[in-house]
């Protein structure tokens, strides 16, 4: 699949940026509001002198009229940390729902990069597999877009595992979004709080399509599971597809639910929408850019 | 309900077999296909919640299964081509006698002949009599097939036979019948007694539907009482509608048209009419009618034969022929020659249709009609046996002594052969042979046992001469086939060996007796062959009994049993229809997901 944006859409994704809850303390200088006093421009507060601070900074209007020594402080603006989870299982294997899933990645990807933000793509399946820093600024949209073509899927899908190991690693606090249809077995629950005590602020993505929600055939069948290569017989009612379906929606809303209670942001992007609807709609909607 | 493909047991057998044939296929668990998906959580979560059919769906599946028998139950249920009981249960040898007198052709108002109609009939009674033996005849056939239980042996039957006449012909005889189903139109009454009387049971089954027809009801030729006219046609013409119509006659000899008129008859009207047929022409005649309402086609046309239209040719082999000579000048239609008994050679193959030797005989037996008058001796002749001054005695109908008064002939000589080839049909007071013919396949033969010249006999100055010298020749060349022929079994002069159809198709001539039989299925003119001669047979249906197919001898009662006739339709295309459906049925609810 080649990964492109007509000049418009990325126009329009220029004006977006990534909205954290949080700041998080970054490793260059940008244009996101840091957690702590440096050297930008706007004045943020005033302190008492201690000896070894740069005295270019002391207030001499206020010691003038107080007879204290006080230090003018600025507000530091940084790089924010985006670490883009990639589900590279098979159960995204599906054409067209991993292709979704790159050109959200990729759209997500420009709006970092245009702020100056510190974007990490991070494919996983049961583990994260070669993490790859897109740099910043603009011009390495096409780098990104290389690397996510050049991703394949495999693999089972195991959230927890694959974010453990990368709590692990002790990377740096930032936004942490996580695109996936998460279809896994041992649950995403556990994986999503590990990040969240890690003090990312997390972000789900969650991918869907129409194979996902009806099981198209009717009849006796035998589903094969793309993941694990598990065969099951099953006669397939209309009932029984309704109830699959059913179903379906139901892991959709709890996954909904459990990010709305551990304050997780949550996006649905179906495979049937175009990309420029879920940014420019859903993630908007979702206050996951603004 | 029968079955016309198999018996009755092995037709329910097949179905019921099919009926868990087809319930094993729908509950069999076919090869499933392989669908790949994302992952079988979801599916294995739903599986788990262990779920009860709901009541609705036990319906679906029941009605889906029943359907699925149906298809199979009737499509079986064509290929044993079930009809309708039509006759009560009771087993038994059954006979079928179709009438076939000519009037089962008739057109009917409603479309189709009764013909048809009677085959339908009959093929319906073959059905419902599945597993007993049936025996197919006709009126005029007898026994055509069977007894049997094989209906394709019958069917086959069915489709050879057509109407053929037969309206005096015995009923086809046939042991333990118990029951006879006669299908008729009553046109041509027909009493059912000895059928009954042999025990079985006779169910009329009529095909009977009142249909309007004209018909040429006679027609012959004869010599006129006008010289100037010669012959002339005599026919009769009939108009049996309940209605006036105009009738077209069309009267040719050979190629030429003699009338051609049109007639108007009134309902039930019958005329005659006299046809001149002028003094020279085609031995040829045929008279043909057209109307609006016509029934029936084979009473439409009627044919005769003109047997003097053309002239006889004799040749006669004599050394003093002078009374013959003077004979054959006064006597019209004869074209003579006359031979030399010297010039005389039995290979010459000349047009003359009669021979006549003149107190000489041939060494070899002449291939042609031949008159031998006081015959010399010759071997292949037989024994000669002379006798002065016989009295002629006894004489025996015979065409050749027609007109003849023995009392005016005075005999001086006879001499006459005899062999077990001649037979004798005037004799004198002795036992001498005087007149004596000879017939078969290959010759036909006249020897008169005196001469004519004055030291023999006086005969020429009486009028038994010319009688008897022209009786002979018409024998000879042109013997008489019969009058008023009609279709069927026709009995035949015995000298006839062959017998053309107008379209040029050989009939089977058969032996009987003294006699010959020939089946003759149409009318027209047939040509006869035999014994050195050739003749025509006009063959025509003639008859008002036939042609009257406006009514009926069946009984009210009897046609009122078919005001509501049962269909003669079969089943099995409404059975492949009904299973049609029922796929589509099933085609459409499982694409709807109805049932699956």
């Amino acid at each position: 699949m080649a990964l492109s944006f007509d000049s418009d859409f990325l126009k329009k994704l220029e004006y977006l940026h990534v909205v954290s809850k949080k700041a998080f303390a970054g490793q260059a200088r940008a244009d996101r509001l840091a957690p702590k006093r440096g050297r930008g421009l706007e004045f943020a507060d005033t302190r008492g002198y201690s000896p070894g601070d740069d005295f270019r900074h002391i207030d001499w209007k206020a010691y003038k009229r107080l007879g204290r020594l006080l230090l003018r402080l600025f507000d530091e603006e940084q790089d924010l940390p985006i670490y883009l989870f990639i589900d590279v299982s098979q159960s995204m294997g599906e054409s067209e729902k991993f292709d979704q899933a790159r050109r959200v990645a990729a759209a997500l990807c420009y709006i970092g990069l245009a702020h100056l933000d510190r974007v990490t793509i991070m494919p996983f399946d049961e583990t994260v597999r070669e993490e790859r820093t897109a740099g910043q600024g603009k011009g390495r949209i096409f780098r990104v877009f290389e690397q996510l073509e050049e991703m394949k899927t495999g693999g089972r899908t195991n959230l927890a595992e694959a974010f453990k190991l990368f709590a692990a690693r002790g990377r740096r606090q930032g936004l942490a979004v996580i695109i996936s249809d998460f279809l896994d077995p041992e649950g995403y629950e556990s994986a999503l709080k590990v990040l969240q005590a890690r003090g990312h602020d997390v972000y789900v993505v969650q991918m869907a399509s129409e194979a996902d929600r009806d099981p198209g055939a009717l009849g006796d069948v035998k589903f094969v599971d793309t993941e694990t290569g598990d065969v099951r017989d099953f006669e397939v009612t209309p009932a029984l597809a309704a109830a699959y379906t059913k179903a379906w929606e139901t892991y959709t809303e709890e996954l909904a639910s459990f990010c709305g209670r551990y304050n997780i942001g949550y996006v649905r992007a179906d495979v049937e929408r175009s990309v420029e609807e879920i940014i420019l709609q859903t993630f908007r909607q979702g206050r996951f850019v603004a | 309900m029968s079955f016309g493909a198999m018996a009755g047991w092995q037709a329910w057998g097949l179905l019921a077999l099919t009926a868990g044939v087809m319930s094993w296929l729908f509950f069999l668990k076919v090869r499933a296909p392989r669908v790949h998906v994302p992952s079988l959580m979801l599916w294995t979560k739903v599986l788990d919640a262990e779920r009860e059919m709901t009541l609705w769906e036990r319906i679906r599946k029941m009605v889906s299964w029943l359907v699925i028998m149906a298809v199979g139950v009737m499509l079986m249920l064509a290929l044993t081509r079930p009809a309708p009981s039509v006759v009560a249960a009771g087993g038994g040898r059954r006979l079928i006698v179709i009438d076939s007198s000519w009037s089962m052709g008739a057109q009917m108002p409603s479309g189709g002949t009764r013909w048809r109609n009677a085959i339908a009939r009959a093929r319906t009674l073959i059905a419902a009599a599945a597993g007993d033996e049936v025996a197919l005849a006709t009126t005029a056939d007898g026994l055509v097939e069977g007894p049997t239980t094989d209906s394709v042996l019958l069917e086959a039957a069915l489709d050879r036979i057509a109407p053929a006449g037969g309206e005096g012909a015995d009923w086809p005889r046939l042991a333990d019948v118990s029951v006879v189903h006669f299908i008729t139109d009553g046109t041509i009454p027909r009493s059912t007694t000895g059928l009954e009387a042999s025990g079985a049971r006779v169910s009329l089954e009529p095909v009977y539907e009142a249909a309007a027809n004209v018909a040429i009801t006679a027609f012959e030729t004869h010599a006129s009482g006008d010289p100037a006219v010669q012959s002339e046609a005599y026919l009769e013409l009939a108009n049996y509608s309940a209605g006036a119509q105009s009738v077209r006659l069309v009267v040719t000899r050979g190629t030429v048209s003699v009338a051609d008129a049109s007639i108007d008859l009134a309902a039930g009207e019958a005329v005659r009419q006299i046809v001149p047929l002028g003094l020279e022409g085609d031995a040829r005649v045929r008279a043909r009618i057209s109307a609006r309402e016509n029934a029936l086609a084979i009473d439409d046309e009627a044919v005769a034969w003109i047997a003097d239209a053309e002239p006889l040719a004799v040749t006669v082999v004599s050394d003093a022929p002078g009374f013959l000579q003077v004979l054959f000048e006064r006597v019209p239609g004869v074209r003579t020659t006359f031979v030399a008994t010297g010039a005389y050679a039995k290979a010459r193959t000349g047009p003359e249709d009669v021979l006549i030797f003149d107190h000489w005989v041939p060494p070899a037996a002449p291939d042609k009609p031949a008159l031998f008058v006081s015959p010399s001796s010759v071997e292949w002749i037989g024994q000669l046996r002379e006798e002065r001054t016989p009295t002629w005695t006894t004489s025996q109908a015979h065409p050749v002594l027609r007109g003849v008064d023995p009392s005016t002939v005075t005999l001086e000589r006879a001499r006459a052969a005899e062999s077990d080839a001649w037979t004798p049909i005037a004799r004198s007071a002795t036992g001498t042979p005087l007149v004596s013919v000879a017939e078969s396949l290959e010759y036909r033969r006249v020897m008169l046992g005196f001469g004519f010249s004055e030291a023999e006999s006086n005969i020429v100055l009486q009028p038994a001469f010319p009688v008897l010298v022209v009786n002979a020749i018409e024998w000879l060349a042109r013997p008489s086939l019969g009058d008023q022929v009609r279709p069927g079994v026709v009995g035949l002069n015995a000298v006839v060996s062959h017998l053309t159809a107008p379209d040029g198709r050989q009939v089977e001539v058969t032996q009987f007796g003294d006699g010959r039989l020939a089946r003759i299925m149409t009318p027209g003119l047939y040509l006869a062959e035999g014994g050195g001669m050739r003749s025509a047979l006009a063959v025509n249906v003639g008859d008002p009994q036939v042609s009257n197919v406006a009514r009926t001898s069946l009984s009210t009662a009897t046609l009122a049993s078919t005001a509501t006739p049962q269909s003669n339709a079969p089943w099995w295309p409404v059975l492949i229809a009904i299973a049609f459906v029922f796929v589509l049925v099933e085609w459409w609810t499982w694409h709807r997901r109805i049932t699956v």
